[in-house]
C-alpha cells in the first residue's frame, strides 16, 4: 500500500468532494436561509458601533479588528482560561515523553517504552478514556461536551498508549493509518449527508428542526423513548468520528516518521 | 466470554456515572457504548478469563476499604507528624516483591506510592526489586523493608491478581 490510495479510498474522497461541491451550489443559490431578524443581533450592533469607536471611547477597544476584540477584550476571560486550559493539557502529554523533555534518547533504537507500571496503568486508563470519549461526543446535545470534545478526548487513549508502550504496539493492536482515513473520510461524508438532507425536501443547508420557510418536517427529536436533538446527535456522532482519526492519523504519522529517521536521534 | 460480560458491566457502570443520570436515553447508550468498548478492549486489558471470579472481587472490595481507611490515614498521620517535628531520615531502599503478574506489580507499586511517605522510584524486574524512597528508612535490609513497606500489599495483590 505504499504511497498509493487504495479505490474504495479514492471513490469516497470523490463522492465527499461531489457532495461538497452540491453544498456549495446549494448555498450560492439560498440555501443558507434568511437573515435573523434585527432584535437578534443586538449585541453584533454593539460590538460594530463600540470596537473602534474614536468618537465615545467608553466601551471600545482600540481596534478595527472585531473579532480579535472580542477574543481578547469583550471574551478575553474565555480565551485566558483556554490557553489555560491547553497549557494544563501539554503539560501533562509532556510527562509522558520518554527522557524527559530534554530529549535525551533512552536505549535508542529499542522500542522498551516506559516501567511496566506505566505501561500496565496506561493499558487500564486508556480503555476508561474509549468510554468517557464516547460519553461525552454522544451526551453532547444533552450536557457539554460534543462531538468535537468527545473526538479529541478519545485521541487521548491511543497518545497513552503510544507514550506508554510504542507506537508498534498501537499498530498491532488494529491502529492502521490507512483504517483511520477511511474512517475520517466515512465521517465527513457522514457530515455532509446529514446536513444535505434537508436540501431534498427544499430545506436549508445544516437544518436541523421544522423552520419557516422550508418544507423539511426536521429531524426526529424523539424516536420511540430515546431522546435523539434531532440532527444533534448524527452530527456528534461523525464529528467524533473526523476529530478522533484525524488525531490518530497525526499521531501515528508522526511517530512512524520520527522513528524512520531515528537513527541520527 | 467471560471477559466481555465483565467488561460490559464495568463499562456500562462507568458512562451511567458519568452522566449522572439513568434515563432510558442513558441506559440504552450505555449498553451500546459498554458493548463497542468492550469489543475493543476485552483482549487488551484480559488475557485469562478464567481469573474473573466472584472471590478476588471480594478481595478487590475489602483491600479498597481497607486501604483507603486503614493504610492511607496511618501514613497520613505519620507525615504529619514529621512535618511537624522535623523527624526524618530520607533514603532509597530496595524492596523486593515475588508476584509474577504485571497488575499485581502495578498495584503494589501505586499503593507504595499513594501512601505519603513512600514513593516508587524505579523497578528492577528482573532482579524483583521495587526501588523505594521512602522518608524514614528504618532498615537497610531488603526483606525488613519489605516487611514496613508493602507485605500487606502484597498479600492482597496474591488474592486478587495471581
Amino acid at each position: 500500500m505504499r504511497g498509493g490510495i487504495s479505490r474504495s479510498s479514492a471513490a469516497i474522497i470523490s463522492l465527499a468532494i461531489a457532495l461538497s461541491l452540491i453544498l456549495v451550489y446549494f448555498a450560492a443559490k439560498g440555501g443558507l436561509g434568511g437573515h435573523p431578524s434585527a432584535s437578534i443581533v443586538g449585541i453584533g450592533q454593539f460590538i460594530v458601533n463600540n470596537t473602534y469607536n474614536v468618537f465615545n471611547r467608553t466601551y471600545w477597544a482600540g481596534s478595527p479588528e472585531a473579532v480579535t476584540s472580542i477574543i481578547w477584550d469583550y471574551r478575553g476571560f474565555d480565551t485566558i482560561f483556554e490557553t489555560t486550559v491547553l497549557f494544563a493539557a501539554v503539560m501533562a502529554a509532556l510527562l509522558l515523553v520518554p527522557g524527559g523533555i530534554r530529549g535525551r534518547v533512552q536505549g535508542a533504537g529499542k522500542d522498551e517504552g516506559l516501567t511496566l507500571i506505566v505501561k500496565t496503568a496506561s493499558k487500564i486508563i486508556s480503555c476508561i478514556v474509549v468510554v468517557l470519549a464516547l460519553n461525552l461526543a454522544l451526551r453532547g446535545y444533552i450536557s457539554p461536551g460534543g462531538g468535537f470534545a468527545g473526538g479529541s478526548s478519545y485521541a487521548i487513549a491511543p497518545l497513552l498508549l503510544i507514550a506508554g508502550l510504542s507506537v508498534f504496539y498501537l499498530v498491532r493492536l488494529g491502529y492502521r493509518l490507512s483504517r483511520a482515513i477511511g474512517l475520517r473520510t466515512l465521517g465527513l461524508v457522514g457530515l455532509v449527508v446529514v446536513s444535505s438532507l434537508p436540501l431534498l425536501y427544499m430545506g436549508y443547508i445544516i437544518q436541523n428542526q421544522a423552520k419557516p420557510g422550508s418544507m423539511f418536517p426536521g429531524y426526529p427529536v424523539f424516536l420511540g423513548p430515546l431522546y435523539l436533538g434531532g440532527s444533534l446527535i448524527y452530527m456528534n456522532v461523525f464529528e467524533f468520528l473526523v476529530v478522533s482519526m484525524e488525531f490518530i492519523i497525526i499521531f501515528i504519522a508522526m511517530f512512524l516518521l520520527d522513528r524512520g529517521c531515528g537513527g541520527s536521534a | 466470554m467471560r471477559r466481555y460480560i465483565v467488561l460490559f458491566i464495568l463499562y456500562f457502570i462507568i458512562y451511567l456515572l458519568l452522566s449522572g443520570g439513568t434515563y432510558f436515553t442513558d441506559i440504552f447508550f450505555a449498553a451500546v457504548v459498554a458493548a463497542i468498548a468492550s469489543a475493543l478492549t476485552a483482549k487488551l486489558l484480559v488475557r485469562n478469563e478464567e481469573k474473573l471470579e466472584l472471590r478476588r472481587l471480594y478481595y478487590l472490595l475489602k483491600y479498597f476499604f481497607r486501604y483507603m481507611l486503614v493504610d492511607e490515614i496511618r501514613a497520613h498521620i505519620d507525615v504529619a507528624r514529621r512535618v511537624l517535628t522535623g523527624e526524618i531520615r530520607p533514603g532509597i531502599v530496595a524492596v523486593p516483591y515475588y508476584v509474577g503478574s504485571n497488575y499485581a506489580k502495578t498495584l503494589i507499586a501505586n499503593s507504595i506510592t499513594n501512601t505519603p511517605g513512600t514513593v516508587v522510584v524505579g523497578i528492577d524486574d528482573r532482579e524483583k526489586l521495587m526501588y523505594v524512597h521512602w522518608i524514614d528508612v528504618k532498615a537497610l535490609d531488603p526483606s525488613t523493608c519489605r516487611m514496613y513497606i508493602s507485605r500487606v500489599f502484597e498479600e492482597y495483590a496474591i488474592k486478587i491478581f495471581e
